[in-house]
This record gives C-alpha cells, sequence and structure tokens, in this order.
C-alpha cells in the first residue's frame, strides 16, 4: 500500500504543483509566526520579534526549495530532461541518427508488417459469437494418413443426440454460376443445413433466416452476403426479394448476412442443401459443429471414435480405415499456413536483430568518441547508474524514433503483403495496423532498446577517469579501442544471422525454382481457360447442354489462330475434380465386399482434343472422338501411371473399368496418355481415370474450356460464346494463372524470404564496414609507422583484410551450424532441394562471405594508402 | 547550558518519527518537543526539519493533516503511517545497535 501512497503524493506534487506550495507556504508561516510568538513572550517588540524569527529561520527560499527536492518530482523531472539532453545528443550527429534510426525503422517496420498479418491470421480469434466451440469434422483415412470429405449418413450418424454438438451443418458447393437480373457469373454458393444458423448465431442485417421449414422442404430461396446485396443491388435492404437463378430455379432472397460473414471461404450466397447423397462411401460433404458448453476437445473425439468404431462393425469393407476428425475451425482454416507465417515472422525477428546489433555497435563505436565527454560528466559527480540512466533514455528515444518510422513503413509494407499474399490465405481482408500492431511496435522498440542498448551503455560507463580525459583519448599505437573485440563480436554474430537467413532463402528459392521447372506433364504457355456453365436441371437439359458444348468448341476452333480446343471437368489446380475407387474387369467386382481391395484414381471428364490442346502425349489407343456419346459404349482412358500400377506391364486397352461417379457401367479403355501432376505442381502424379464428357452429362454442364492459340482469343472467343447463348457465364483464365495459384503460398515465402536475407546480408555487410573501417582509422597511426619502417602496400592490406576475415569466418561457421540445425523446421516445406543442398550452402556461404570481404578490403585498401609523414604528425 | 549537539547524520528521521509517534504534532511542535525531551541538548533547525518532514512523508512514513491548533490556528499535523511505524522501530533497533557499540569502543580502557 506503501507504493500506492507514495504515488499518489508525487502524482499531487506533479498534478497540483500550486496548492502544494501554497501549502508549504502556509506552513512555514505557521513555524515563523510561532517563533515570534515565543520571542514576544520572552519580552521582545514585534519588530524586534519579526527581525529576529527572520534570521533564524534563515532563507526562505532555499527552505523551500530544499522542501521541494524532497518531494522528488525529481525522478520525472530528471526524465524529461534526459529526453532533452537525448534529443539535443541526438541532433548533434545527424550521420550517426540517421542511420541508426533507418536501420532500426527497416527492421522494426518489417516485423510490424509481418505481424499485422499474423495477428489478423493466427493470433485473432474467428469473428463468429463463442468461435472456439466451433468446430471442423472430417472423415481421416488410416490407410493412407489423409483427410477427406464426410459422406452423408456418415454425417448424420456422427450429428446424432446425445452427441456433443449443440448445432452442426453440412456444407457443399463452390463456384456456381447464379443470374441475377438477365446477368449470369460465378458466384461462390453453398448449400448448408438447418443447423447452420445455430453454428455460427447468424442474425441477419436485412430480411430473415432461412426457416426450418424451408430447410425441410428444401424450398428455393437464398441468403446473400452484404457485399453481394450491395454491388448487385445497391443496398441490404434491397436485396431482400430480388431473385437470382440457381441452375434454372428462380430463389428470392430472404435475407442478407453480415459483412463479416465469410464462411466458407469468400462465400457469397447460401442455399438449403439442394445435393443430397445417400451414399455412404463417397465423400460430398465438409461439415462444422458448434460443441455444447463445457464439452471438451477430448470427449468430442472420444465420441467421433466411438461412432467410427460402431460404423467399422456394420460396414466392414467401407469403413475399415475411416476414422473421424474434430478440429477447431480456426485450426483448420489457418493450418496450412501457419507454419509459412510462423517462418516469415521467424525470419523478420533475424532481420531485426542483425539490426539492432548494428545499432548496437554503432552505440559501441559512440561511446568510444564520447568517452571525454562521459569522463567529464562522471567527473562532475555523476554516478554510473546515472550515466547508464542517461545512456538508455538515449537508446529509448532513438529506438522509438525508429519505431514510429517503422510504423510509416510497415503502413506500406502491409498493404504490399495483402497484395502478394496468397488470395487463399484467409481473413486476409482482416490484416491491419490497430492498437494491438501498435502496442507491438512499442514492446519491440523498447524492448530492443533496453535489450541491446544496455550493453553498450553499461560498457560506456565505466569510465576511466584518467584515460577518458586525456587529450586523444584510445589511440594509442595499438589503438583499436576497449570496445573493439565485443564490436568484434556483434559483427559476427551479424553475419551469423545474416547467413541463416541467406541459407534459408536460398533453399526455398532453389525449392521454388524446382517446383516452377518441374515437369508438369502438360504445357500451360498460350493456353486460354474459359470457364463456362450451362444450366441443366432433367437428363435432356444435361444432354442438350453438351451438344451446345460441343457447338462452342466448333466455333471457337474456327477461330483464327486458335489451334485447340477442348473442354474439362478436373483441370489441373482447377476447383472441380473427383476421385475414388474403380474396378477392373476380371481383376476385382465393384461391390462393397470388394471396397478396400479396389484401387484408386482420380476422375476426370474431358471433350476430344483435350490432351492436344493440354500438350499431354498419347501413349497408346486414341483420343475420344466425336462417336462416344451417351448411347455409345462407355469408353475410358487411363494415365500411364494408372496402367502401370494396375495392369502391371499388359496393355489396358480393350479392358473396361468401372467406377461410382455417376453411372455405374463398364467403360472400355481405348487410350493411354502420359501423366500429368493435376494435383499441383509439388505432388508426384497419381493415377488418373479420364472419362468421355458426353457420356456423363450429370457432371459435365460445367467445364473448363481449354483455348490453345498463337493469339490473344479470350474477347473473340467470349463473343462466340455469347452469339451462341447469352445467359452461359463465362469466366476468363489462363492455364499458367492455374499453375501459378497452385504454387502461391510457396511463392509468397519464398520472395519475402529473400526479401529479407537480402535486407539482413545488406546491414551485417554494413556493419563489417563500420567496424573495418574504424579499426583502420585507429590503426593510422600504427599503419602510418610500418609505412614508414618499410611495409608495403599489400602487407598493410594484408593485415587489416586478416581481422576482417577471422570476423568473417567465425560469423560464417557459427551461421552454418545455427542453420544446419534449424534445418528440420522448414524441411517440410521444400520441394526437390535438401535442407544440406550444397549449392545453397556454397551460394550463401559465397555471396555473404564475398561481401563482407569486399567491406573490410575498402577500408583496409584505404589505410595502405596513408602518406606516413601525415599519419604520424598526427600524433 | 551546553552548545547544542550537531546531530549525528541520519538521527533526525529517527528523532521526528520517535516524537510524533505518540500523537500527531505540527513542525513547530516537533522541534520544541524534540528539544525539551533533550534538555535543550538538542536544537532542531527549521533548515533542516521542514525538508525531513517532507521527504518522510514522499517515503510515506508520515501523514499530514491540516488541523486547527489549541490557540485554533491551521496548522499542518504529521502523524506515522503503519510502514512509518515499522521504520520506527527498524531505526530504533539500528540506532540501539550503533550507540551501544560506540559505547563500548569509547569506555574501553
Amino acid at each position: 500500500m506503501r507504493i500506492v501512497a507514495k504515488a499518489r503524493l508525487r502524482l499531487r506534487a506533479l498534478l497540483r504543483r500550486r496548492r502544494v506550495d501554497a501549502e508549504l507556504d502556509a506552513e512555514l508561516q505557521f513555524h515563523l509566526d510561532q517563533l515570534v510568538e515565543e520571542l514576544m513572550a520572552q519580552g521582545m517588540t514585534a519588530d524586534a520579534a519579526h527581525a529576529a524569527a527572520r534570521r533564524r529561520i534563515g532563507g526562505m527560499t532555499q527552505l523551500r526549495e530544499a522542501c521541494r527536492d524532497e518531494r522528488r518530482l525529481n525522478l520525472l523531472d530528471e526524465f524529461s530532461t534526459d529526453v532533452r539532453y537525448a534529443l539535443r545528443v541526438l541532433r548533434r550527429s545527424p550521420a550517426f541518427t540517421t542511420v541508426a534510426v533507418l536501420t532500426l525503422a527497416l527492421g522494426i517496420g518489417a516485423n510490424t508488417a509481418i505481424f499485422s498479418v499474423v495477428k489478423a491470421v493466427l493470433l485473432e480469434p474467428l469473428p463468429y459469437t463463442g468461435a472456439d466451440r466451433i468446430v471442423a469434422m472430417q472423415t481421416f483415412w488410416t490407410n493412407v494418413g489423409r483427410p477427406g470429405s464426410l459422406s452423408g449418413p456418415d454425417y448424420f450418424d456422427l450429428v446424432a443426440q446425445p452427441s456433443p454438438f449443440a448445432a452442426s451443418t453440412r456444407y457443399t458447393g463452390g463456384e456456381l454460376a447464379i443470374e441475377t437480373g438477365g446477368q449470369a457469373e460465378f458466384v461462390a454458393t453453398y448449400g448448408v443445413d438447418p443447423g447452420f444458423e445455430a453454428v455460427f448465431q447468424l442474425t441477419p442485417v436485412a430480411g430473415r433466416l432461412i426457416t426450418q421449414e424451408e430447410f425441410k422442404t428444401r424450398a428455393p430461396v437464398a441468403l446473400v452476403s452484404a457485399g453481394y446485396a450491395i454491388r448487385h443491388f445497391g443496398s441490404v435492404e434491397r436485396a431482400v426479394g430480388h431473385a437470382l437463378t440457381l441452375e434454372s430455379v428462380a430463389r428470392p432472397v430472404v435475407g442478407v448476412l453480415p459483412a463479416g460473414f465469410q464462411f466458407p471461404l469468400n462465400a457469397e450466397v447460401w442455399i438449403p442443401m439442394w445435393r443430397e447423397s445417400a451414399s455412404r462411401t463417397s465423400g460430398n460433404y465438409r461439415a462444422v459443429a458448434r460443441l455444447k458448453p463445457g464439452i471438451t476437445m477430448e470427449a468430442t473425439a472420444a465420441h467421433l471414435s466411438t461412432v467410427a468404431a460402431r460404423l467399422r462393425q456394420t460396414f466392414p469393407s467401407t469403413h475399415k480405415s475411416k476414422a473421424f476428425t474434430a478440429i477447431r475451425l480456426k485450426d483448420s482454416l489457418v493450418d496450412r499456413s501457419r507454419t509459412t507465417l510462423w517462418l516469415l515472422m521467424g525470419a523478420v525477428g533475424l532481420v531485426l536483430m542483425v539490426a539492432c546489433a548494428n545499432v548496437a555497435n554503432l552505440l559501441l563505436l559512440r561511446a568510444t568518441t564520447r568517452a571525454r565527454e562521459l569522463a567529464v560528466r562522471a567527473a562532475l559527480g555523476a554516478g554510473r547508474s546515472r550515466v547508464v540512466r542517461q545512456l538508455l533514455v538515449e537508446n529509448m528515444v532513438l529506438n522509438l524514433i525508429g519505431g514510429a518510422v517503422g510504423l510509416a513503413l510497415a503502413f506500406a509494407g502491409v498493404q504490399a503483403l495483402v497484395g502478394l499474399a496468397p488470395a487463399n490465405l484467409p481473413r486476409l481482408d482482416a490484416v491491419r495496423v490497430d492498437g494491438g500492431v501498435l502496442l507491438f511496435t512499442l514492446v519491440v522498440s523498447l524492448g530492443t532498446a533496453m535489450i541491446f542498448g544496455l550493453w553498450p551503455a553499461l560498457r560506456a560507463s565505466r569510465v576511466d577517469l584518467q584515460d577518458g580525459l586525456k587529450q586523444g583519448g584510445a589511440r594509442g599505437v595499438f589503438g583499436g579501442g576497449r570496445n573493439a573485440w565485443a564490436r568484434g563480436a556483434l559483427v559476427s554474430a551479424e553475419i551469423a544471422m545474416a547467413l541463416v537467413l541467406t541459407l534459408g532463402a536460398g533453399l526455398f528459392f532453389r525449392s521454388f525454382v524446382a517446383l516452377t521447372a518441374v515437369d508438369l506433364g502438360y504445357h500451360t504457355d498460350g493456353r486460354l481457360v474459359l470457364t463456362a456453365s450451362i444450366p441443366a436441371r432433367t437428363e435432356a437439359q444435361h444432354l442438350q447442354a453438351g451438344v451446345t458444348f460441343e457447338r462452342i468448341f466448333a466455333d471457337i476452333g474456327k477461330l483464327p489462330g486458335v489451334r485447340a480446343v477442348a473442354g474439362v471437368m478436373g483441370l489441373p489446380g482447377g476447383p472441380y475434380g473427383s476421385d475414388g475407387l474403380f474396378a477392373v474387369e476380371g481383376l476385382h467386382e465393384f461391390t462393397q465386399a470388394f471396397y478396400d481391395k479396389l484401387p484408386h484414381a482420380g476422375f476426370r471428364l474431358t471433350s476430344p482434343g483435350y490432351f492436344t490442346a493440354m500438350g499431354v502425349p498419347l501413349v497408346a489407343g486414341r483420343d475420344f472422338d466425336d462417336r462416344d456419346l451417351y448411347d455409345a459404349e462407355p469408353v475410358a482412358i487411363v494415365s500411364a501411371s494408372l496402367a502401370r500400377q494396375v495392369f502391371r506391364g499388359d496393355s489396358p486397352l480393350g479392358r473396361r473399368i468401372k467406377c461410382g461417379l455417376d453411372r455405374e457401367v463398364w467403360m472400355r479403355v481405348v487410350g493411354v496418355v502420359g501423366d500429368m501432376r493435376n494435383e499441383n505442381p509439388a505432388t508426384p502424379p497419381a493415377p488418373e481415370l479420364y472419362m468421355a464428357y458426353r457420356q456423363h452429362p450429370y457432371h459435365a454442364n460445367e467445364l473448363h474450356i481449354v483455348v490453345r492459340a498463337q493469339t490473344d482469343v479470350a474477347a473473340a472467343a467470349r463473343q462466340v460464346i455469347a452469339r451462341i447463348d447469352p445467359g452461359i457465364p463465362v469466366k476468363e483464365s489462363t492455364l499458367e494463372e492455374f499453375r501459378s495459384k497452385s504454387v502461391a503460398l510457396p511463392r509468397f515465402r519464398t520472395l519475402l524470404l529473400v526479401l529479407f536475407a537480402g535486407v539482413a546480408a545488406a546491414l551485417a555487410t554494413a556493419g563489417v564496414y563500420g567496424v573495418m573501417s574504424y579499426a583502420a582509422t585507429q590503426r593510422r597511426t600504427e599503419m602510418g609507422l610500418r609505412i614508414a619502417l618499410g611495409a608495403t602496400g599489400a602487407d598493410v592490406v594484408s593485415m587489416l583484410l586478416r581481422n576482417g576475415a577471422a570476423l568473417v569466418a567465425t560469423g560464417v561457421i557459427s551461421g552454418l551450424v545455427i542453420a544446419l540445425a534449424a534445418g528440420r523446421f522448414v524441411e517440410s516445406m521444400l520441394f526437390g532441394v535438401e535442407v544440406r543442398d550444397a549449392t545453397a550452402i556454397a551460394g550463401a556461404v559465397g555471396l555473404l562471405s564475398a561481401a563482407a570481404l569486399t567491406a573490410s578490403l575498402v577500408p583496409a585498401v584505404r589505410a595502405s594508402r596513408v602518406n606516413p609523414i601525415a599519419a604520424l604528425r598526427e600524433e | 547550558m551546553a552548545r547544542p549537539t550537531d546531530l549525528v547524520q541520519g538521527t533526525l528521521d529517527l528523532l521526528i518519527l520517535k516524537t510524533i509517534s505518540l500523537e500527531p504534532k505540527h513542525g513547530w511542535a516537533i522541534a520544541k518537543r524534540i528539544q525539551q525531551v533533550s534538555q535543550e541538548a538538542l536544537q532542531i533547525q527549521q533548515g533542516s526539519l521542514y525538508p525531513a518532514l517532507h521527504r518522510l512523508e514522499q517515503q510515506a512514513w508520515i501523514k499530514a493533516e491540516w488541523k486547527p491548533t489549541d490557540a485554533g490556528r491551521m496548522a499542518k499535523f504529521y502523524s506515522l503511517t503503519a510502514a512509518g511505524r515499522k521504520q520506527l522501530s527498524k531505526e530504533v533497533e539500528s540506532w540501539t545497535r550503533l550507540s551501544t557499540a560506540i559505547n563500548v569502543v569509547v569506555q574501553e580502557g
């Protein structure tokens, strides 16, 4: 409690200075009056008593001052004096201040920018009520160790009460063609269950939610996002009542969800679940649920495994390797980007350390040049702690200025980061420099000021009066200053950290190059991709869609410059793709009992000419042609790896395959094509089963049209489609964009790492230069003497360079040790390159050593040109 | 009357704390009281009394209150806080130790 009382008194003395002073006057006056009274009682006259009392008390002003001193506003007063003094000192050496502030600004700014991304994406809770109780549920295939979607019946078994879930919903959908006011476009649309609104505890900003009755009857209604409402109808209120057309069905908008609500990522339209599948074996849905109050994740996991065990008993063949997982929704969203973001945070932390080490080095240098000033202060009675405090305040002021400039950099940096970041990084729109980020910057600024400033301050304050006051200070014959080894150690540490970063950046760069250089199995150059969707509901409509597509392909093919055109459901890096089990006639039976023995493949539907358009070689047999229609014999083409894995050297041609995509019919294998990296460039090609799109019309009314052309035919091709049917929504892209999107995350981290490594290497090089040129200046006299005694310029250079080389070597070796030890943290993010990649190591070591040695060569050469007469006369 | 003794460094705080430990007193009364009890041996100079009072107040060992005196004038009365009471016993103890030690040395031989 004493501390509170003390604080209150000090605050009072500070804030109510006049009142406190008045009280002091009154108190002293009282004393004076008492004294006068006493003297008069002893028989003095009033005047004499007054005079005597004044004499006895002495100087009233001094007394008042003495009392005021005791009140110790001093600590604060002294602090503000320190700050003013620091500002003066910093202003007096503008070169030092500018370099230090910019260095710090770079380090702090980069940290602030990355932190604002980390905070928004990883640290902040999702913007839903009780978001930490929302979990995402998945199937987990124990045989292949991979997660998968849920089947409808499995989902209902998992959430049937009693269960840990207060509410739950499935969702399925994606970019679907939606028509509003005569205009069709692709909009992220999801079908959801009645539990959807309760899971996220939604309140509409206009209109109402979908009622339970509407869910039950699958009523054609829709909810839209605030963004969608404003874009299409002008305001959220006006959206209610308007109709959207989805798959030929008009759906009135009944309500608008709040602006921040974005689940699933980027969703804009929600409708009652409209694609029901009762299949237990195909995973069609993803699901989220809200846990009941008090239910733990462990209890949830236990429930899921109980259900899984029950299903395993009931359906031994299909559910043998099926488990279910529930993880917090937040974790499921940021899982992929988490390691990347922490990696970047670590990298940027290293940059800050290098920057701070550089500034600490400058401070040490200054301590040497300021030795006289500090010695004078010490001689005048400043205690060591007083000097340390002064120096620390200087650092804090310096770092705060650096932090402020860094903040300005961060504002710009955050914009750039958001622009660079992969579009599928969740919650990117929430990234901003806010109060939390400001606090982070403040803590980092002051923290680094204390950590990196304390040591130089302690060293500087250990003033040897004799030495410090002597003219000339530390410049002896073997000068270099008493902080020489400390500065050397700092520079070595800088080089070590810069090496870690450079090596890391090198690895990621090599990995990215490998990723872009990998043989995809297809070509992306000069390939336009048009995504088009033809509304269809009935079988007739679906068959008609195929006819329309055929016309579109034919007409686009007639455009000048077009070399090939084809359609596909399941483009590499595209959103539509399917996969599952299949059976080969004579090898397997396509029945439940066989499920765990059936091979697995990706399912893709293509039009004739797809492989030509993609540049994929036909290994054997033929491509699909225009006779492969719905009524004709079903046909299929297999990829080389499927042929290898399943037919083991036998020719697959003429054999028959069956899968559960839609029609369970035997399909005759008519061709074998080369492997493609359909999943993404980093994943090796998997077995693929290609089917003729006209034979599977239910999955083929929404296609990617690949156009291989020598010129840009995008506009012309869109016109062709519009001429055939203006109601077909078309989205334009290129195959290169699809590929690029699939490597967006590696590109993002590689780019930033290279940038940070560059900054760190530049700072470390500057650090080496600073230390070496200082050492060279300090040893001018010595060098002059040596030259006068017959040493050549080369001798001097090699002598100085040897010192530099020792620092660099120490730094490089310790950096390598650290980097190799830390290597396993990044191993999982690398593609096609080992952590101990010789090229990357040699490159990083070579680059950094070369830069650092050059930085020490310049001052060495300068020192070797010294005029011995001039150098010796300076002494 | 002997010449008033210079106070041993740091003992003024002890004297003040002790003097107001029984009842709150204003500065004048504290000085008078010390003078009186020490039989005029200790003269407290205003120049050191008031800064000392303010120092002790800032340390939160004593607290001040404006109250009327017996004569009806307003004066600043100081009294001990709980922390001050602890400090007093500490200072008494260390004073006793010191003075005993000095006595032993002085009276030896």
